[in-house]
């Protein structure tokens, strides 16, 4: 016997791989693949579904998630309230507290005073 | 064709592509299956689960990176896999020698019974020592792949394969010529 050391860790035992081999090989390798075949044939569109899915999920699942952030955005974009500077320019300007009333504030009718005011600078 | 380019095939979906796969690595992954799960029943089931699982995970696969080792991870796992759920049956089978290969009846009885001990000795050594002595003295692969087969570090693999060689060779101290006569 050839007395290959276990210390020998570069090469493999090839004395002892032939005995291995000899005793872990299985006959009809062609039969085996045939069966393997077989049984992926079987699955069918599930296994090789699985295997375009791997890629194919994730990007219909992100063209979906995009899908809805832009239409999201435009449904915002359509509803937004009108920004005050589009707004009728004399509207809106509210009569405060301490503030000068407007004569077209379309709120309240003009005061007395007002009137008074505006027709005593035509004289 | 490389087996990477096999694989890119494969990932596109071509049945074909995967099916010489299998062929390219069928012994390999049955035997070292077999190293695990002692029924060979059993491993061809095995085997079988690991090309499956290859095929689901296909997408996995760095195409720069070796085929061989990746394969043989999932076709371990698998065997282990299998060996848990299964109550292990200690095989009583011989081995299957090609007597048709061996004309004398007498040194195919020998040998068979070389190998019965071969097998005992193997089955007596943890999983892990049985799978790296397959590994690397039945396919050649290298330390560094083993450890990215098991998943252990590299130092483990060598302490393992010297182990588990020393191991059988003691236990087979007593066949003194391993090699078959010359007839």
């Amino acid at each position: 016997m050839s007395e290959q050391s276990p210390f020998d860790q570069q090469r493999p035992d090839a004395q002892l791989g032939d005995a291995l081999r000899q005793l872990l090989s299985a006959s009809d390798n062609a039969a085996f693949v045939r069966r393997v075949l077989a049984e992926v044939d079987a699955t069918g569109a599930a296994t090789w579904w699985g295997v375009l899915g791997g890629w194919a999920r994730p990007a219909i699942a992100a063209a979906l998630v995009l899908f809805a952030l832009v239409g999201f955005w435009i449904g915002r974009t359509w509803n937004a309230p009108i920004p005050a500077s589009y707004e009728d320019p004399l509207s809106g300007v509210a009569a405060t507290a301490g503030g000068a009333p407007s004569l077209f504030d379309s709120s309240a009718p003009p005061s007395m005073d007002v009137l008074l005011a505006v027709s005593g600078g035509h004289n | 064709m490389t087996d990477a380019e096999l694989a890119r095939r494969t990932q596109q979906g071509d049945r074909d592509a995967f099916g010489e796969l299998v062929t390219r690595y069928a012994a390999q992954a049955r035997r070292v299956a077999r190293a695990v799960l002692a029924n060979a029943e059993d491993a061809d089931d095995a085997a079988q689960d690991g090309f499956l699982s290859a095929l689901q995970h296909i997408d996995r696969y760095d195409p720069a990176r070796p085929f061989g080792p990746w394969l043989m991870r999932i076709v371990a796992n698998a065997a282990t896999d299998r060996r848990r759920r299964l109550r292990v049956r200690r095989t009583e089978e011989l081995s299957p020698v090609a007597a048709s290969d061996t004309p004398d009846p007498a040194i195919t009885a020998d040998r068979r019974a070389f190998l019965a001990a071969l097998e005992e000795a193997l089955q007596t050594l943890p999983e892990r020592q049985r799978t790296a002595v397959v590994l690397f003295d039945v396919e050649g692969y290298a330390h560094a792949e083993i450890a990215e087969i098991l998943k252990v570090p590299e130092g483990t693999v060598r302490s393992d394969v010297f182990h588990g060689r020393r191991a059988l060779r003691e236990a087979l101290a007593a066949w003194r010529d391993w090699k078959e006569p010359e007839v």
